[in-house]
């Protein structure tokens, strides 16, 4: 469900991204020709600028001409010169502006053929008049090729003008198109964008309230579980603490009864008095291991343990044990862990296991080590007892699973499972290796955090 | 020959344990007075009698209605020093609670903290730390 949640947001912020990022190469594809319909604007109006100049640097020159034809005042000339320079520099201007065109370039082409053609006239007529030859300059003037040139260089230039502002209409409407185009995208886009984030806020929003109504809902099953524990504890103590008066009762006045009845004739008396303490005792051992069990985890905090303390107590504890099976026990350096005071009834169950499944005949040798793995301690306690087959090396962790009849050996059945429920207090695992008949290793580890 | 101990109390509400636990001390022949309060308000309504003389030595059971052996101890605190005088508290309960132990342990006026039942073992090993010129 959480997974499924996280791949539709996933999915639809990628719709978010995808639709963003698609509108800003847009807009910058937009603008950008935007900047070149901008520069065509100029340069058309120059182009057009230049034209215009031409054909004024033209009159300036025919004006220059006539004055000096009509006065002979070589004042004239003045204006005539400067108008010539300013021509040809303005049409190698004009030429430079229009060389990415091939139709312009033919047009100035021409144009420049009846600007040459047209300055080469009014030079010629100057140079005669500077000679004096006024008939000449009479036949010249009647055959009005001068007015032809310049009507040819006027239409070229018409021409040329119509050229770059049909150009420039050209792509003004392109980009006028490329708007629109824009804007019906970035509505669409935009609509799409809104709707998406809408979608997505919705589906966060369904999904944090229904976060929040499961959260509200563990919370009370914790508060209901925490309650029950409890509940559970106490009357697990309560039980086992009221069954222990009765049964001290039955335990203490039998003993009692024994004493008094040591001297009756009858052997089957303290025969059955010997049932009656014993079953008893037992019940007593079984309410023990019941409330130490019930107890595990209770109220507990972590410290440093020296392992290697520890095992020595439990060693010194059970020393009459020990002794009396004539054990070997062999202890390794072991670390200090953090961990919880249970452990050592962890040691003591592993231990007292450890000896009283010995084989019978082979003198008990157990041996305690504990090696480093990093993040955990891994621990192990291996016998030469009995062993245990592998079908019963998971049983064994559950209360009041027992392998053996009482005759065969003692026992609560709560030893083992005290142990598991000590080591998942940890946080680490327990678990069996043996072989049998030749003995069995208790493995253990305890997380260093 | 020592002297006997003048009185030994005994708290709990238990009859079966007391019944038991006076039988111990009787077959001891340590005292000729054994007394039975069952609980920790009787126990107090005893100390504080005129004419009283102090038990010498006092069983004190943790769980009793009324007012429990914690309750008791601290009564007991704040009783007159004569009512007080040479008394030694074994505390005598079911369970070998660690808690238990531990709380008893931060007591100065608690000597001792046995589980039940006693026996005659454990009342010689009272007997020699804290009577050694009784008997």
């Amino acid at each position: 469900m959480a997974s499924k949640i996280k791949t539709s947001i996933s999915i639809i912020i990628g719709i978010i991204l995808l639709l963003l990022i698609s509108t800003l190469i847009f807009s910058l594809y937009t603008i950008n020709k935007l900047r070149s319909n901008l520069k065509i604007q100029v340069h058309t109006q120059t182009v057009i600028q230049a034209l215009k100049d031409n054909l004024i640097f033209l009159v300036d020159a025919e004006t220059g001409e006539r004055g000096f034809l009509i006065t002979s005042d070589s004042s004239y000339l003045q204006p005539y010169n400067s108008a010539l320079l300013n021509i040809n520099a303005n049409t190698a201007q004009l030429r430079s502006l229009i060389s990415d065109n091939p139709v312009q370039r033919r047009n100035i082409d021409s144009l420049e053929k009846y600007i040459n053609l047209k300055v080469s006239y009014t030079k010629n007529l100057i140079t005669l008049k500077h000679q004096g030859d006024d008939k000449a300059i009479k036949e010249i003037l009647i055959l009005n090729r001068g007015k032809y040139f310049m009507d040819q260089v006027r239409t070229i230039n018409y021409k040329m003008e119509s050229e770059e502002r049909h150009l420039f209409e050209t792509r003004q409407a392109n980009t006028n198109k490329s708007i629109s185009n824009a804007e019906t995208v970035f509505i669409i886009e935009g609509i799409f964008a809104i709707l998406t984030t809408l979608f997505l806020a919705t589906v966060i929003i369904q999904e944090l309230d229904r976060r929040t109504r499961t959260e509200k809902k563990l919370r009370d099953y914790n508060i209901e579980l925490e309650r029950k524990n409890r509940e559970i504890e106490q009357f697990a103590y309560i039980a086992s603490h009221d069954l222990q008066e009765p049964l001290r009762s039955i335990s203490n006045f039998s003993n009692l009864l024994s004493e008094k009845l040591s001297a009756n004739p009858d052997t089957r008396v303290q025969e059955y008095i010997g049932y009656i303490k014993g079953g008893s005792s037992r019940m007593s051992n079984l309410i023990f291991d019941l409330l130490e069990y019930s107890r595990i985890g209770k109220d507990a905090t972590k410290s440093v343990i020296d392992c290697d303390k520890l095992v020595n107590e439990v060693i010194t504890d059970m020393s009459a044990d020990i002794k009396g099976n004539n054990a070997e026990i062999r202890v390794s350096k072991l670390p200090v862990v953090n961990g919880y005071i249970f452990l050592k009834s962890l040691f003591q169950n592993l231990l007292s296991n450890a000896i009283k499944f010995h084989q019978p005949g082979i003198r008990p040798f157990i041996n305690i080590s504990a090696i480093d793995k990093g993040t955990e301690f891994q621990f192990s306690i291996q016998d030469n007892g009995i062993g245990i087959e592998k079908i019963y090396r998971e049983r064994v962790f559950i209360i009041f699973q027992r392998l053996h009849s009482r005759s065969e050996y003692e026992g609560t059945g709560i030893g083992l499972s005290q142990c598991k429920k000590i080591i998942e207090l940890h946080g680490g695992k327990i678990w069996i290796e043996s072989e049998p008949g030749k003995g069995t290793t208790f493995v253990f580890t305890i997380p260093k955090s | 020959m020592k002297r006997k101990l003048e009185c030994i109390l005994l708290v709990d509400d238990d009859p079966d344990d007391n019944m038991y636990h006076r039988i111990i001390i009787e077959e001891m022949n340590i005292t000729d007075n054994i007394d039975v309060v069952l609980n920790g308000l009787e126990a107090i309504t005893y100390l504080k009698k005129d004419n009283q003389a102090p038990p010498e030595l006092i069983f004190l059971d943790i769980n009793m209605p009324k007012m429990n052996g914690w309750e008791f101890l601290d009564q007991y605190k704040h009783l007159d020093a004569k009512q007080r005088a040479r008394v030694v508290i074994v505390i005598l309960t079911t369970s070998a609670n660690p808690d238990h132990l531990k709380k008893a342990q931060q007591i100065k006026e608690v000597t001792g903290f046995e589980t039940k039942p006693l026996s005659k073992e454990m009342m010689s090993e009272i007997l020699k730390e804290h009577f050694q010129d009784y008997l």
